[in-house]
């Protein structure tokens, strides 16, 4: 009777031991269930705040440091509405900001060509007016015509400017300017203005007297 | 009524020459720029007459200058000859003039320009145009091999007309200052 009465409170205190240790693991699940959550939405809020940055950014970040930061963000694959819809906004933005950046190298090349040419064409003229012989002169002549598309295209030598009216000198030829260059071996215009056309080659100039 | 007819005429006429007279008028700075022209295109032509003179200028050379020295001046203008031997001032067109230069029996010539200056300055026309006179030295060396030689200095006056014209370049009206010389005078010639 007294080991019957024994076993049976094992029994019971087991049952006790089984359901209290029940209770613990389901609230441990519960726990670290809550505390990814948090990790997530944190996650979230970090991410948001990161792509917003990237939209607001007014120049301290780099275009490579925002393309970045977009491809971590994106490689969390964060299923939240308001994160992807972020995301599509910021790579619109980064998108214009390359093909702003790539119009802004072609200019600036673009320039930096014209300026070449510009230079190459005074040092020619320059050359022409210098030339201590006929010959050289005649050679250099030949290689600052290289530089044109014809021979008779129009020179225009402003003598003054007012209230942007143009005063010009009479207008004459490439090939006449040269010769003039050549025979009165004096040089003193700036390059106002050219016209080029798809090979590159000069069509129109406009000098300034200095 | 006759009479008031014709008053009233020639007071309209003198309205609008005084009118098309004061539109032309221009600033001191634009004045200022066609004045150095009108100078640059004098000191041009002393260039020119330079090389065409010289004995060391190639024939082609010569000619091509010949054509621009032409595109200076004015289609009837003429250059004044002189000589310390002779009285009289010959008168040629500007190319017969440069052809006898080119021509000189000289080996070896120079001729050099200098106390360019204006005097009389540009004054703006009733026609529109400006014209003033610019008086220049020029010093006249002539050498021959077998020891001749012939020098002088002349003082020329030229007449300069300087007028506003218009043309289409590209698509686009400009607004140039055409320069052209006129007569050459000589007005005295020393040794």
């Amino acid at each position: 009777m007294r080991k019957q009465t024994f076993n049976t409170g094992i029994i019971i205190l087991s049952l006790f031991a089984l359901l209290f240790a029940g209770t613990s693991c389901k609230s441990k699940q519960k726990l670290a269930a809550e505390q990814a959550a948090i990790a997530y939405a944190q996650k979230v809020d970090q991410a948001k705040k990161d792509l917003l940055e990237i939209i607001n950014d007014d120049g301290s970040m780099t275009i490579e440091q925002k393309e970045n930061r977009l491809n971590v963000i994106k490689g969390l694959n964060l299923d939240d509405q308001e994160v992807q819809d972020l995301i599509m906004r910021a790579e619109d933005v980064l998108a214009k900001l390359r093909k702003e950046k790539e119009t802004k190298v072609v200019v600036e090349t673009e320039e930096q060509k014209l300026a070449a040419l510009k230079n190459a064409v005074l040092s020619n003229f320059r050359s022409v007016a210098s030339a201590g012989t006929l010959t050289v002169a005649n050679n250099n002549i030949s290689n600052a015509l290289k530089l044109f598309a014809s021979e008779d295209i129009p020179v225009l030598i402003i003598i003054s400017q007012e209230n942007g009216m143009k005063d010009y000198d009479r207008p004459t030829t490439i090939i006449k300017y040269l010769e003039y260059l050549k025979d009165v071996k004096n040089f003193d215009v700036e390059i106002e203005n050219m016209v080029l056309d798809n090979n590159r080659k000069i069509t129109e100039i406009e000098l300034i007297k200095k | 009524m006759s009479k008031l007819k014709i008053l009233l005429f020639a007071v309209f006429c003198f309205a609008f020459a005084a009118n098309t007279f004061s539109q032309n008028e221009i600033s001191p700075e634009r004045k200022r720029a066609i004045d150095s022209l009108a100078l640059e295109k004098i000191r041009d032509l002393s260039k020119y007459i330079s090389i065409v003179g010289s004995k060391e200028t190639p024939f082609s050379e010569a000619n091509r200058v010949i054509e621009r020295t032409l595109e200076l001046f004015a289609d009837d203008a003429q250059i004044g000859v002189s000589s310390l031997y002779q009285p009289e001032i010959k008168y040629y067109g500007v190319r017969s003039y440069l052809e006898h230069l080119m021509a000189l029996n000289y080996d070896k010539i120079t001729i050099s320009w200098y106390n360019i200056q204006y005097i009389s300055d540009l004054e703006l026309q009733p026609d529109g145009r400006y014209v003033g006179v610019i008086t220049i030295y020029q010093r006249f060396e002539g050498e021959s091999s077998d020891g001749l030689s012939y020098k002088d200095t002349t003082k020329k006056d030229i007449t300069v007309y300087v007028e506003r014209k218009q043309t289409q370049i590209g698509g686009k009206l400009i607004g140039f200052w055409d320069v052209m010389l006129g007569d050459v005078r000589v007005t005295e010639t020393v040794k």
